[in-house]
């Protein structure tokens, strides 16, 4: 019985700590466009935050948590996306099967919340969809916050472009 | 007729299997550490067939089993000689192998053809059993062998036999060019292509100028270059008709069975004591028994029970397997939604832990970043993602998934992930110190043996299901397993509970056959299991290269000799031996407090001291006694199994050295001189002759018999390069122009090949 007890308040405690720790608020501000919706998330310290359109675009636009690290934007001296970076990319994509993964456009720039680098391109998805995807990564003093976009290649319009837009309009707010 | 119908199952099953592994070799061999030494054959090559015989169907005899064991573990020492051994694949093929050997001419070390005293070109012709564990000895014409392997004049036997000597040729030869790559400091590796084929691939940075001596008419690093693209070409020639003769192969099946059975005979109008409906029944009867027998193979890995020889009952399995028992359960999109929250409580697992984690590199960040790709497919395409990851992250082909039901489907899915993702303190363990998470407390050495790069170890490119594997293997031996089995990640727990998640799990423990007797094999003491693991651990390490199953070349780098020779293996020693010092010590300690309870006291005839029982000197003296042989018992394994590691280093060392020895040119510029620079397993200068000349160290070639353009064989060698052996008088034709009776590999295409040891 004493130990059920001992288990219970040991119990207690852990799961406050991860609840406490899984719901930390997030210091990012994004406006969704018209028609995205809000998915539940419980979680946000480990889960993504996940708008998606409604319509037959498909589009989602996708928050995860900020990561903690203090690297830099993975740029090479002379100014190129840094292989390890990709590297690291194509590694996760081969362990996962996701395939035809390419990186069309990047670009770094300066903003307020740290060195920005937008990065778009595509990929198959599972079901052997061309997808398109957008990513945007502010690299802080301490932290990294990301937002990303995916859509099928099939989906043009203003959907996606109020989308994109959104994405320029997301604030970090990490510094 | 049934067995015909078996013997061609049989062989549509090994196909899918040992082809299923080769697809995925483009990938492992991007994934290979390019830190790579030359290693032994028997690393790789017993592994491509251990891994084929795990997925044999298990209708073995003992007996056959028996010869199954032999030649595998000769395999080990002697890969070729193990495919020419008795009941052994190519039993009685040896001439028909040997004759794919081509006999090269041997080259200096700038890649000029060397002579003898009467001028004619020096050749040579490795040989099946000889130097088998030295790669490159063997010079292969693999046009030849491609064209007789898949020749359909040959019967089943003659082509499973070159299938597996063609996997082996090609292994040899491609991790002969990755330890060439590696020792001369290259900069190069085969990775993957977008279309999935094999490429060569240059290494930024990894370049240097130990690559950049002269060979033939250009450099090293150029002719290894072409050497290796030639490679590619012939693997990817290889992989594209095994494939295609795979889809010949299933389609001829299937119109066998169609044939065979009749599709007429299902009606009102068919007479079930008829042939054609026994042979419709018999076809099904066989299909069933081969997913059964491939669920039986891996029921306990699946997730599907926890205890240890559990295996499902002919009902149960054809259950799993039966479409027409599929009602009740996937309606609507249920088992869609169910798939899709065991698909997220398994991406959850990795956001926990990527998310908590310092990142501090530019791959992890970007393995990471990746995530949301994840996420994205897990929830938009549930099913696909689902048969992609088991295939991609687990390892398991598609075969698997055709067996089952779409209710098993979601059940076999969700209890793999659940049986991963609830063990996460060994996927917490695989990523390493920065979680400070580590499994197996009771040996540290385990984690650290097995699982030593840590997350960015990890991100960086661990084989295709190595990892996973290993941590679901694992959870599966391991204390770890009742825990492990049935449990997710509690994310979406709750939310599967509400739309019947309950119903799954349920359903998944009425799979599991109760018994005592099996009960009781899943029960073993903390101190078996904590061998059990430490031996699994090391035994890993080295005798499972994981990814190199697939084509034979060689993918982990702790399955390479040297580097385990200082690397892993090493550290598993120096961590084993510490484990000695300390039960040592802990049996030195018991010994001396034993000796102090037998003070005073008198011996009985045995030498045993007297208590009076019931007495607490008399309690802790038996304690002190079995805690004696415990520990000895444990120095025993610990010692044995370290001796064990301290042999494979020294083998492995001396294979190493023999491979290095290998194309060094050793015959004309000193062969103790050769072998001990070679021996350094360190990129090397060039060469220096004795009139100061810098002499590269040559390459061989693939072998084709069609050549690669620009091999120094070609070139008339400048006079200052002329071997030393060779000397011609003033005057007469350089040594290096190609005689005419230069075989085709050497003369067309400079393919060199090694001296023998001379």
């Amino acid at each position: 019985m004493r130990l059920i007890k001992y288990v219970l308040v040991v119990g207690f405690i852990v799961f406050g700590f991860a609840y406490v720790k899984a719901n930390k608020t997030r210091n990012f501000q994004y406006k969704a466009p018209t028609g995205f919706t809000l998915e539940d998330n419980f979680f946000p310290a480990f889960i993504p935050t996940v708008y998606k359109h409604t319509g037959a675009e498909q589009v989602t636009v996708m928050i995860p948590p900020e990561v903690r690290s203090k690297i830099k934007a993975p740029k090479t001296a002379s100014g190129e996306l840094h292989p390890e970076f990709l590297q690291g990319k194509r590694n996760f994509n081969q362990q996962f099967g996701i395939e035809n993964w390419n990186v069309k456009e990047y670009k770094f720039s300066n903003t307020n919340n740290g060195e920005r680098l937008e990065l778009s391109g595509s990929y198959t998805s599972m079901a052997g969809v061309k997808t398109e995807f957008l990513e945007h990564h502010y690299f802080g003093k301490s932290v990294i916050q990301s937002i990303h976009m995916f859509y099928p290649e099939k989906s043009v319009g203003k959907v996606v472009e109020q989308a994109k837009l959104s994405l320029q309009n997301f604030n970090p707010n990490i510094n | 007729m049934k067995s015909y119908l078996n013997y061609i199952i049989a062989i549509i099953f090994f196909l899918q299997t040992s082809l299923g592994s080769m697809a995925f070799a483009d990938t492992q061999a991007m994934n290979k550490p390019t830190t790579s030494t030359p290693t032994a054959a028997p690393a790789t090559t017993p592994a491509v067939q251990s891994e084929e015989a795990a997925e044999q169907p298990s209708s073995l005899s003992a007996e056959e089993k028996a010869v199954q064991a032999r030649i595998m573990e000769m395999a080990k020492t002697r890969p070729y000689s193990a495919l020419l051994e008795k009941d052994s694949i190519c039993e009685g093929k040896e001439q028909l192998l040997e004759s794919f050997i081509n006999e090269v001419g041997m080259t200096d070390g700038n890649g000029n053809q060397m002579f003898d005293e009467n001028q004619k070109p020096k050749t040579y012709k490795g040989k099946l059993k000889e130097k088998e564990l030295e790669f490159g000895d063997r010079n292969f014409d693999f046009d030849r062998l491609s064209a007789e392997r898949f020749n359909s004049k040959h019967d089943e036997a003659t082509q499973f036999c070159l299938h597996n000597y063609s996997r082996m040729a090609l292994g040899e030869w491609g991790n002969y060019f990755l330890s060439r790559s590696n020792e001369f400091e290259c900069g190069l590796k085969f990775g993957g292509a977008e279309d999935g084929s094999l490429k060569v691939e240059n290494e930024t940075g990894k370049k240097t100028e130990a690559c950049d001596v002269p060979y033939g008419d250009s450099t090293l690093h150029d002719f290894l270059s072409k050497q290796m693209t030639r490679f590619t070409e012939v693997f990817n020639d290889f992989k594209k008709k095994e494939l295609e003769a795979m889809a010949k192969a299933q389609g001829e099946a299937t119109d066998k069975a169609r044939t065979e059975a009749g599709t007429g005979c299902t009606g009102p109008d068919c007479d079930p004591s008829s042939k054609l409906a026994k042979d419709s029944q018999y076809i099904k009867g066989t299909e069933e028994r081969l997913c059964c027998d491939r669920i039986n193979n891996r029921w306990e890995e699946l997730g599907f029970t926890t205890v240890k020889d559990a295996k499902p009952s002919d009902r149960i399995c054809k259950d799993m397997i039966e479409k027409d028992s599929d009602t009740g359960y996937c309606e609507g999109n249920f088992c869609l939604k169910d798939m899709g929250n065991c698909l997220k409580n398994l991406a959850s697992t990795f956001m926990r832990d990527f998310f908590s984690s310092i990142v501090d590199g530019f791959n992890v960040f970007g393995w990471g970043s990746q995530l949301m790709a994840l996420w994205n497919e897990v929830t938009s395409n549930p099913m696909q993602a689902a048969q992609n990851i088991v295939k991609s992250l687990f390892g398991f082909n598609g075969d698997y998934m055709q067996c089952l039901n779409r209710k098993s489907q979601t059940q076999y899915v969700c209890q793999m992930i659940g049986k991963f993702a609830g063990s996460s303190a060994g996927f917490s363990a695989g990523m390493g110190a920065l979680l400070g998470l580590v499994r197996g407390a009771s040996l540290g050495i385990v984690a650290k043996a097995t699982k030593g790069k840590g997350i960015a170890g990890y991100m960086a490119g661990q084989p295709k299901g190595g990892i996973v594997m290993g941590a679901l293997k694992d959870a599966g031996k391991t204390g770890a397993r009742a825990a492990a089995v049935g449990a997710v990640w509690p994310i979406y727990a709750g939310r599967g509970l509400y739309n019947g998640v309950k119903k799954t799990v349920s359903g998944t423990w009425a799979y599991v056959p109760y018994s005592l007797d099996k009960m009781k094999n899943g029960v073993t003491s903390a101190a078996a299991k904590a061998s059990e693991r430490f031996q699994t651990a090391t035994g890993r390490v080295v005798e499972k290269p994981g990814a190199a199953a697939a084509t034979g070349l060689e993918t982990t780098a702790a399955a390479t000799p040297a580097k385990a020779a200082g690397g892993n293996l090493g550290k598993q020693i120096a961590e084993a031996e510490k484990v000695l010092a300390q039960r040592n010590a802990d049996l030195n300690n018991l010994v001396q407090f034993r000796n102090s309870l037998t003070k005073g006291k008198k011996l009985d005839a045995d030498g045993k001291p007297v208590f009076k029982n019931g007495t607490e000197a008399q309690t802790n003296y038996q304690k002190a006694v079995e805690g004696i042989k415990a520990i000895e018992d444990d120095i025993a394994k610990v010692s044995a199994r370290a001796n064990e590691l301290k042999a494979k280093v020294q083998r492995n060392s001396a294979n190493n050295k023999a491979g290095v020895l290998l194309g060094t040119g050793v015959t004309s510029y000193g062969a103790e001189k050769s072998q001990a620079k070679s021996q350094s397993n360190k990129a090397k200068p060039p060469a220096v002759k004795d009139d100061g000349t810098p002499v590269a160290t040559p390459v061989k070639g693939v072998g084709t018999g069609q050549g690669i353009p620009g091999a120094g064989a070609q070139k008339a060698a400048p006079e200052a390069q002329k071997p030393a052996g060779a000397s011609p008088a003033a005057g007469e034709t350089p040594p290096a122009a190609t005689p005419a009776n230069k075989p085709a590999a050497a003369s067309e295409g400079g393919d060199s090949s090694a001296p023998p040891d001379e």
